[in-house]
């Protein structure tokens, strides 16, 4: 036999009896084989080394913790039996109670947090008792109570305030904010209808007492029809001779506009539909007549029904403007007729304008 | 062994709860050392261990009488060992470098029984050195290897309830302990100088 032969039977039978005949040629290959020999030996030292490896023993308790795991009920049974637990009357009623406590603490907690937001934004003004320095005589508790207050105020800076709106007219907004609710441009509600205000009324009175620069809200439904012959296309007032601004011309016009412009031409054809573009250009040049500016060009709304125009006009010139848009479209009832800001004073606009009804036939 | 077990398994499933702890602690220390010489861990052998038993009593129903209920506690326990070593090697490998040393300053070192009646202190040493050497190098050796080693030399089962327990045939079982042997031997080595050959 070779030596790897010799070698395979000694690592695949260590410490194992080997047949008589195997045993014996083995033997006598050993006899003559040093190398052979030599791993032999490691190879019964190995199998000695890990018979003789200590036995270890469990751990105390090792039966009673098999116990316990063996009768404990299953997880998804403790799951289950947790859940039907849950839904027992007065767990739920505790559990009710602690979602109930935590969404108090999330408000309380969310509604400290914005407080504090407020407070670093320097909104709010700080305390004076806090911040106001103490004074250097000692004053009686009377005068102590009226008269620190006062003088902590005078030595403190002030708080910022918002800018006032430059652009909005104080007068014709308290003038709107003592109107009636339910009236809307000097007309009543119906009787026997909810006193609902219109939008825009409402929207200037919430707009006062906020005291912001938002623009005056005009919602214009537009005419299918081209305006009427001369009527929006009234010569511009000049800004240096405008005194009798809208003038006579104005008048005119606003005698003509309250008959309806397609009984005044209803010999002649039928004019064709205008399309967005000119009645924009018609409003724009509307504006631009009344010495006015456009700030925001035409864009879509929200809903993509209608357009808005942001533009900005002189005080003196808003009846003008009403009057010539009164011409190419149906105004939202309630819509602003007047402002009392003194002339020169700039209006800003928010034109919403909605295109016509489409028609029947 | 063999009779007293198929009593204890039928009266356990004749509803005898006692039959239970008889059978826990005749192979509880056996189980636990195959587990340990696994796993490396005491920690990790005793979960081991104890989930082996527990498999075993649930599934107890369906255990057939005609093999030996050592071999099938040995099979669920090989199993349930290579299980937790694929599921936490990483924790395995971490504790398994701890081996040999107290996990505390108050505990008592893991290798307390020395078969040697009366051993000097050198020789408890030379010998805790020995087996930390041999365990760590059994340790690094691949899962199928260790197993059958365990199951040869420190379990001292036969090559038939070895092939009972791991599946392998007769021939695959030879070829694997001689490469296991080897394998050890090299390791060994490593672990104690080239100058030892692989002798403790």
């Amino acid at each position: 036999m070779e030596c790897s032969e010799i070698r395979t039977i000694l690592l695949q039978n260590a410490g194992d009896d080997l047949p008589p005949e195997l045993r014996e040629r083995v033997k006598n290959h050993l006899a003559v084989c040093s190398g052979c020999a030599r791993q032999a030996e490691i190879i019964e030292a190995q199998a000695a080394c890990l018979n003789s490896l200590p036995r270890m023993q469990a751990p105390a308790g090792f039966l009673e913790q098999v116990r316990e795991r063996l009768y404990a009920p299953p997880l998804w049974r403790r799951i289950l039996r947790s859940i039907r637990d849950l839904l027992k009357p007065r767990y739920a009623l505790r559990f009710a109670g602690t979602a109930t406590a935590a969404v108090v603490v999330l408000v309380t907690v969310r509604y400290g947090l914005d407080l504090g937001d407020v407070k670093k934004a320097n909104l709010l003004p700080p305390s004076p008792a806090v911040e106001a320095p103490a004074p250097k005589s000692a004053p009686g508790p009377a005068q102590e109570s009226t008269q620190e207050p006062a003088r902590a105020d005078a030595e403190l800076p002030k708080p910022k305030e918002p800018p006032a709106a430059p652009d909005y007219p104080a007068e014709a907004m308290a003038r709107r904010a003592e109107m009636p609710m339910g009236v809307a441009g000097g007309k009543a509600a119906p009787a026997g209808r909810p006193s609902i205000p219109p939008q825009s009324a409402a929207t200037l009175t919430a707009r006062e007492g906020a005291k912001s620069s938002a623009p005056i809200e005009i919602t214009l439904r537009l005419f299918d029809r081209p305006p009427a012959r001369g009527a929006g296309i009234s010569p511009a007032p000049d800004a240096a001779t405008s005194a009798d601004f809208p003038g006579r011309h104005a008048e005119k016009r606003a005698t003509k506009s309250a008959i309806a412009p397609r009984e005044k031409f209803s010999a002649a054809p039928p004019a064709p539909p205008r399309d967005s573009a000119s009645k924009l250009s018609d409003i724009e040049s509307v504006i631009i007549r009344a010495n006015g500016k456009i700030l925001s060009p035409a864009s879509p709304g929200a809903d993509g029904d209608y357009r808005t125009i942001l533009a900005e006009i002189p005080a003196e010139s808003f009846a003008f403007v009403r009057r010539e848009l009164s011409e190419l479209g149906k105004l939202a009832p309630g819509t602003i007729e007047q402002i009392d800001s003194p002339p020169g004073t700039p209006i800003r606009l928010r034109l919403r304008l909605i295109p016509a009804r489409p028609q029947n036939n | 062994m063999r009779d007293a077990d198929r009593s204890d398994v039928e009266a356990y499933l004749s509803g005898e709860r006692s039959a239970l702890d008889r059978l826990v602690l005749r192979h509880r220390d056996r189980i636990y050392n195959l587990c340990f010489r696994l796993l490396g861990d005491p920690d990790d052998a005793q979960e081991c261990a104890q989930e082996t038993f527990v498999k075993v009593f649930r599934s107890l129903d369906g255990f057939r009488l005609q093999s030996s209920f050592s071999t099938w506690l040995h099979t669920i326990a090989v199993n349930t060992c290579r299980n937790r070593r694929n599921s936490a090697e990483f924790r395995f490998w971490k504790r398994v470098l701890r081996f040999g040393q107290a996990r505390n300053e108050d505990d008592e070192p893991f290798e307390v029984e020395i078969p040697d009646s009366e051993p000097s202190v050198l020789t408890q040493l030379a010998e805790m050195e020995k087996t930390a050497l041999v365990q760590s190098a059994m340790n690094a050796l691949p899962y199928d290897y260790r197993t059958v080693l365990v199951l040869r030399h420190v379990q001292e089962l036969s090559y038939e309830e070895i092939c009972k327990i791991t599946g392998y045939n007769p021939g695959t079982l030879k070829s694997k302990l001689a490469r296991a042997r080897v394998q050890l031997q090299k390791k060994i080595q490593a672990c104690h100088g080239e100058s030892r050959d692989g002798m403790l």
